[in-house]
């Protein structure tokens, strides 16, 4: 029996398993051509490596810091403006306004649920292929994921928020979003059974044409 | 405004390096590599507390800003695609003096490379950044039992399309 490649590598770790591990290395041509093999791979990828800039992590914390501003400066004039435009009688944002407003009223019910527990809310709300899923405060159950039942390719992308990270895999949707308030927009295709998770719990699902949406539970923070 | 924290500072220092070279490894060109680094970075400090897998999260975030980066580059290609010329002219055939630059090394790696599927590029690099099986699982979605069988199979298709022609 030989090693595997795990332990090859991690020869010189230490550990239990380690004297045996040397023992049979110190014996064993298949092993010690095995591990030629990993160190040969290893220094063939340094050969396209170039040399690591160097960069003052004083500018990158000033640059994180400094990001927020601007937009909430932004946000701030722009709803201020609004507001100023919305009160003038004959303004067109006035105007606007009311279309939008007449235009819900008389749209279909989109499915929607909240649910809100220990402090921690989200908002789900489904539209045709569009599934949005929306933090209303700062969520720290875990990862959430959103998952469909046919092994079709799910497109994500943030709406607002915080900027964290997410992966899209073949079972669907990652994001590690714990400790941060975000918003998402999910494309599921059409017949496709959606599900949420938050951490370990699920808190959604779907039918497969995505009616009867139904909140399950929120994990308490 | 105050300086970066001690632990801002030696999370830079620990893992700085190692992300740069995974997302240069991944696309080949140094500068775009430095600013997406980069921006892994600002993100980790726009957090309120690092996340639980450090290196799990810092290699997720710079995979999706390796995707974003190629999204652009694939919609700004599309866009010149479509306002260049009609008439234009078509591609020299190959010049027979660069099959000498192909015999460079750096070059076959960078071939074996693109060769792989991008869970085998992912694989094949992260481990030889040092993160766990463990770390591997998290950040692809697999068990650890899984990450030895596919780590195995992206290394040999690596090996073989190194040694292709």
């Amino acid at each position: 029996m030989h090693l595997d490649d795990r332990t090859i590598e991690e020869l010189g770790i230490g550990g239990e398993r380690e004297m045996v591990a040397r023992r049979h290395m110190d014996e064993c041509a298949f092993c010690q051509a095995r591990a030629v093999q990993l160190n040969d791979i290893r220094r063939s990828l340094t050969l396209i490596d170039h040399p690591a800039p160097t960069i003052d992590v004083t500018t990158l914390v000033a640059r994180a810091r400094q990001r927020r501003a601007p937009v909430l400066i932004a946000g701030a004039g722009a709803l201020l403006a609004a507001a100023l435009a919305a009160a003038l009688p004959s303004s067109p944002v006035r105007r606007a306004i009311a279309r939008v407003l007449d235009r819900h009223q008389s749209a279909p019910t989109v499915p929607r649920a909240t649910v809100a527990r220990g402090g921690s809310s989200i908002a789900i709300q489904l539209q045709d292929s569009i599934a949005r899923v929306m933090f209303r405060s700062r969520q720290t159950a875990g990862t959430v994921s959103i998952a469909e039942a046919g092994g079709h390719a799910l497109r994500i992308t943030q709406i607002d928020g915080e900027s964290v990270g997410y992966d899209v895999l073949p079972s669907g949707v990652k994001i590690d979003n714990a400790g941060s308030v975000a918003s998402y927009e999910v494309r599921v295709p059409a017949g496709v059974r959606v599900l949420i998770l938050v951490g370990t719990d699920t808190v959604f699902v779907t039918g497969p044409d995505h009616t009867a949406p139904r909140v399950i539970g929120l994990a308490a923070p | 405004m105050s300086g970066p924290t001690r632990s801002a500072r030696s999370i830079f220092d620990e893992n700085f390096p190692w992300v740069f070279r995974y997302v240069d490894r991944m696309i080949g060109d140094a500068a775009v590599a430095a600013d997406i680094a980069q921006e892994t970075f600002v993100r980790l400090y726009r957090r309120r507390e690092p996340p639980d897998d450090l290196r799990a999260w810092l290699a997720t975030v710079a995979h999706n800003l390796v995707r974003d980066d190629r999204r652009r580059q694939a919609r700004r290609a599309r866009l010149l695609a479509a306002r260049a010329p009609e008439h234009t002219m078509a591609d020299p055939p190959p010049d027979p003096d660069a099959r000498i630059g192909d015999a460079d090394e750096g070059q076959a790696v960078r071939r074996a490379l693109a060769a792989l599927s991008e869970r085998e590029q992912r694989l094949l690099l992260l481990r030889s950044e040092g993160l766990s099986y463990r770390e591997l699982g998290l950040i692809l979605g697999l068990n650890e039992a899984s990450v030895g069988t596919l780590l195995a199979r992206a290394r040999a298709a690596f090996q073989e399309a190194l040694r292709a022609p």
